[in-house]
C-alpha cells in the first residue's frame, strides 16, 4: 500500500516537471536548402549603390480548425513578410555595412506614369515606375525580383492535445531573378529550396523539431546575394 | 509477522527520498528556466557610418529603447539585442523600427503584438535620442511610438503615451 502511494507520489513529481515543460522545448534545426544558379557575372556594387529588392510573398497555406487541432498547427509555421525579411536580412549579413542600400520596392501594376513615355511598358523601368534619369541619379544598380512559394503537406495528423504525434512537411521556394537596371539587361535567376519536417512528439512533454524553411531559405539566397552582387564574403545570421 | 514492519521502516525513508529528488528536480528546473529572463550583459554601440569616421562632435546617439531592432537609411541594420545605441552622423534619417508587445491571448491569438514604425527625422549633433514605445491594456488597446530627444525632453516624432 505505501509502496504504491510512493509510486504515484512519484510520478506525479514527474508529470508536474512534464506539464513545466508542456509545449516549450523546440529543437530548431535546419532545412536541406539546395541553390540553383542561373546568374551570369555581375560586376560588383559599389560604395553608395543601391539594390532593390520587390517581388511576391507566398499566400499563406490553406487551413480548417480541425487540421490546425489534429496537426498541432504544424501548417501555421509560416511568415507572411519574406520579401522585407530578405531586404533586412542582406544588411544583415553584409560584411561592410553601409556599402551599398538595399531597397524594398512594392512593385506597380499601373505600368509607367505619362510622363515617363520612354520606357517601354514591358521593360525593368516601367515595372518599378522608374526613368534612366533616376537610376542614374540614384545610383540603382541592381534589381533582384523574388517570388516565393510555400507549401505544407500533412503527413501524421495524430495529435489530440496534449497526446500524440503530428507532422508537416514544409518547402519553400525563393526564385529571384536579377536585373543590370542602368543597361536594363536581365543577368539570369536563382533558385533555393528549403525542406524540412515539422515534427511535434508529446506525452504532455511537447518535442516540436522545427525546421524554418522560409527563414533559411531567406538567409541562403541573402547571402548569394551578398557573394554574387557585392563580392564580399558574408557574416553568420546569427540570432542574438 | 515480523518482516511487514521492517519493509514499512525502509520504505518511508525511500518516499521521502523521492520526494526530495522531486522537489530539487524541480527548483533545478525551475531556476533554468527563470534564468532565460536575467538581465544580459552591457549591450555595444553600433558605429552607422561607412568610411572615414566623423569626429565625435558631428554625431548624434540614438538609444535602442523599445526597438528589436531597427534599419538605418535601408543601408545598417541594427540588433536591439546586440546594441544599445547607436552613432550616427547629425542630419536627416529614415528610421525603420520595431518593437512587440507580449499581450493576452484573448486580445491576439498569437500572445503578442508587433509593430514597424518608419520615422523620417532629423538629428542634432551631440543629442541624444530614444525610441519609446508604451500602450494602453486590454481589448481596443493603443499602441505609442515616439521618439524623444532626451538632451532636450522634446518629443521629435509620434505621440507620447498620454
Amino acid at each position: 500500500m505505501q509502496r504504491r502511494i510512493g509510486c504515484k507520489i512519484q510520478r506525479g513529481w514527474i508529470l508536474v516537471c512534464l506539464a513545466l515543460f508542456a509545449g516549450c522545448v523546440h529543437v530548431p534545426v535546419s532545412s536541406d536548402i539546395v541553390v540553383n544558379d542561373e546568374l551570369q557575372a555581375a560586376p560588383p556594387l559599389e560604395p553608395g549603390d543601391v539594390l532593390l529588392v520587390y517581388g511576391k510573398n507566398a499566400p499563406p497555406p490553406v487551413q480548417n480548425a480541425a487540421v490546425t487541432y489534429f496537426t498541432a498547427g504544424c501548417q501555421v509555421a509560416y511568415h507572411g513578410n519574406t520579401i522585407g525579411r530578405l531586404a533586412k536580412t542582406i544588411l544583415k549579413v553584409n560584411p561592410q555595412p553601409g556599402r551599398f542600400t538595399v531597397r524594398y520596392v512594392k512593385e506597380t501594376k499601373k505600368g509607367p506614369a505619362p510622363d515617363r513615355a520612354e520606357a517601354r511598358p514591358d521593360s525593368i523601368l516601367a515595372r518599378l515606375d522608374l526613368t534612366k534619369e533616376m537610376v542614374s541619379r540614384d545610383h540603382l544598380r541592381y534589381a533582384v525580383h523574388v517570388k516565393e512559394s510555400f507549401e505544407a503537406s500533412i503527413h501524421a495528423p495524430l495529435y489530440v492535445s496534449p497526446f500524440g504525434v503530428a507532422s508537416c512537411s514544409n518547402k519553400t521556394v525563393l526564385e529571384a531573378g536579377v536585373w543590370n537596371l542602368p543597361d536594363e539587361q536581365f543577368l539570369g535567376s536563382f533558385t533555393v529550396t528549403a525542406e524540412g519536417e515539422y515534427t511535434v512528439a508529446a506525452y504532455i512533454f511537447h518535442v516540436i523539431v522545427f525546421p524554418d524553411t522560409q527563414r533559411d531559405a531567406t538567409e541562403r539566397l541573402a547571402r548569394e546575394i551578398v557573394v554574387r552582387l557585392a563580392d564580399l564574403q558574408p557574416l553568420e545570421d546569427k540570432d542574438d | 509477522m515480523q518482516a511487514g514492519p521492517v519493509i514499512f521502516r525502509d520504505r518511508k525513508p525511500d518516499m521521502k527520498n523521492g520526494l526530495s529528488k522531486g522537489v530539487f528536480l524541480c527548483t533545478v528546473l525551475l531556476l533554468w528556466l527563470i534564468s532565460g529572463c536575467a538581465a544580459s550583459g552591457p549591450k555595444g554601440i553600433y558605429r552607422a557610418h561607412y568610411g572615414v569616421e566623423p569626429p565625435e562632435s558631428e554625431l548624434a546617439t540614438l538609444d535602442m529603447g523599445a526597438a528589436y531592432e531597427a534599419v538605418i537609411d535601408d543601408r545598417y541594420y541594427v540588433s536591439g539585442g546586440k546594441y544599445g545605441s547607436v552613432k550616427l552622423p547629425a542630419g536627416p534619417h529614415r528610421i525603420h523600427w520595431n518593437t512587440w508587445f507580449g499581450v493576452s491571448v484573448m486580445v491576439e491569438p498569437s500572445g503578442q503584438a508587433a509593430f514597424g514604425i518608419v520615422s523620417d527625422i532629423s538629428l542634432e549633433a551631440g543629442h541624444t535620442y530614444r525610441l519609446c514605445a508604451d500602450r494602453t491594456t486590454g481589448h481596443g488597446y493603443k499602441a505609442y511610438h515616439w521618439i524623444e530627444d532626451r538632451t532636450t525632453g522634446r518629443i521629435v516624432y509620434g505621440e507620447k503615451k498620454p
